[in-house]
């Protein structure tokens, strides 16, 4: 059992996909069972907690392969950004804070809209559905969460987090 | 020797008569500035080209098969911008109990936004029908509570993608307000690139758990011109 003081010292490196799997695994077991941990890793990343909510409340044990899904959408965007920020240092572009995650094709029960039909298919999805967002947003603090369909003609959905959105 | 100037002379009058073809193309929907960039790569290395701003024309010199390949060139380009008719549903959702039916263009999404999202109410702001042409800005007031604005940009080489560059939010019917919309910080400001005949959701949001979050479903399609 990880303890909470574990979990918050190899958090970084959790979010870097840097730890062994059998870590990873631990930390996202904690993470389900500890609000306190999850709370922290909201501040740090709140698409990575997200993800870890979702998982846990899955219902037919497809949690582990969408936070799987969800923080290699991260990671790979955190990739992008760190060198898109080096090519365009010059310009306000670098500012923007662009999160897209397109994983949704293994978010299963309770959205049957976007189940996918084989494990295969979803294995393709996790590396593949990453498409270029149709949503772009500017702002540091500014996350964009793309969901996409997996069925033909489904609308497509983005949600814009704003800490300074005043509705 | 007599007869030396006078062969460079023919030469020359041949060379003139090979580019004495001059035509002044009037421009009826682009800028002949920017005409410049369609005929110069076809020109041949001693045809010329005039930009006369005031009438909105250029003018040609070159041989004639040449000017004849820049006006097939002009009358494809030539061409009044884009047309497209841009739906937006503005809803606010919230996770209020109590909520009434689901608004009927969000039933037919073929995503259900009470599964995707927690909120378990979407109430209808306002719902708009706008045309705009590739390049025009468009604004308008929203249920009397927010305003929208967006420009829309397309290409003719994707006529079924647009998109809306920037599409902004903000609080408020500007229309009564004595501020313009460029002195007011926009609510939200994103750039959404719509595909013809798609409906595509932009929720925003404070928090990935707020309560409440504004929705704005948008549709866009090709206006066929008369």
């Amino acid at each position: 059992m990880t303890s909470c003081r574990e979990t918050r010292r190899v958090l970084e490196r959790y979010l870097a996909f840097e730890l062994p799997a059998a870590d990873e695994q631990a930390v996202r077991a904690h993470l389900a069972s500890c609000p306190a941990c999850l709370a922290e890793l909201e501040s740090r990343d709140p698409g990575a907690a997200l993800a870890v909510a979702f998982g846990a409340s899955s219902e037919e044990g497809g949690g582990e392969e969408f936070v799987q899904a969800v923080l290699a959408g991260i990671h790979q965007r955190r990739a992008e950004r760190v060198v898109g920020s080096r090519r365009r240092l010059w310009g306000s572009a670098a500012a923007a804070a662009l999160l897209a995650i397109a994983v949704l094709p293994l978010w299963r029960s309770a959205r049957p809209w976007l189940a996918p039909t084989s494990e295969a298919e979803s294995a393709v999805a996790v590396t593949s559905n990453v498409e270029p967002a149709f949503v772009e947003v500017e702002g540091d603090a500014v996350r964009v969460y793309q969901l996409v369909s997996a069925e033909a003609g489904a609308a497509r959905v983005a949600l814009i987090v704003d800490p300074e959105l005043e509705l | 020797m007599r007869r030396v100037p006078a062969l460079v002379a023919v030469a020359l009058c041949v060379a003139a008569s090979a580019l004495a073809a001059e035509r002044t193309f009037h421009l009826r929907h682009r800028q002949a500035g920017a005409a410049a960039g369609v005929v110069v790569p076809l020109l041949s290395s001693d045809g010329t080209v005039l930009v006369e701003p005031k009438t909105n024309a250029v003018t040609v010199r070159d041989r004639d098969e040449v000017i004849d390949r820049i006006e097939r060139a002009l009358a494809a380009w030539d061409r009044p911008p884009a047309s497209y008719r841009v739906r937006l549903l503005v809803l606010l959702a919230s996770t209020a109990t109590g909520a009434g039916p689901q608004p009927k263009a969000v039933e037919e999404l073929g995503v259900d936004l009470r599964e995707l999202f927690h909120f378990t109410s979407f109430e209808e702001i306002d719902s708009l029908s706008l045309v705009a042409k590739d390049g025009s800005s468009v604004e308008t007031p929203a249920g009397g509570r927010y305003t929208v604005r967006f420009r829309l940009r397309s290409s003719a080489e994707a006529p079924d993608r647009v998109q809306l560059a920037p599409l902004e939010l903000f609080r408020g019917d500007t229309r009564a307000a004595s501020s313009s919309l460029d002195t007011l910080r926009p609510l939200l400001r994103s750039t959404v690139s719509l595909r013809v005949g798609q409906t595509s959701v932009v929720a925003a949001a404070r928090s990935e758990r707020a309560d409440q979050a504004l929705l704005v479903v948008i549709s866009a399609a090709r206006e066929v011109g008369p």
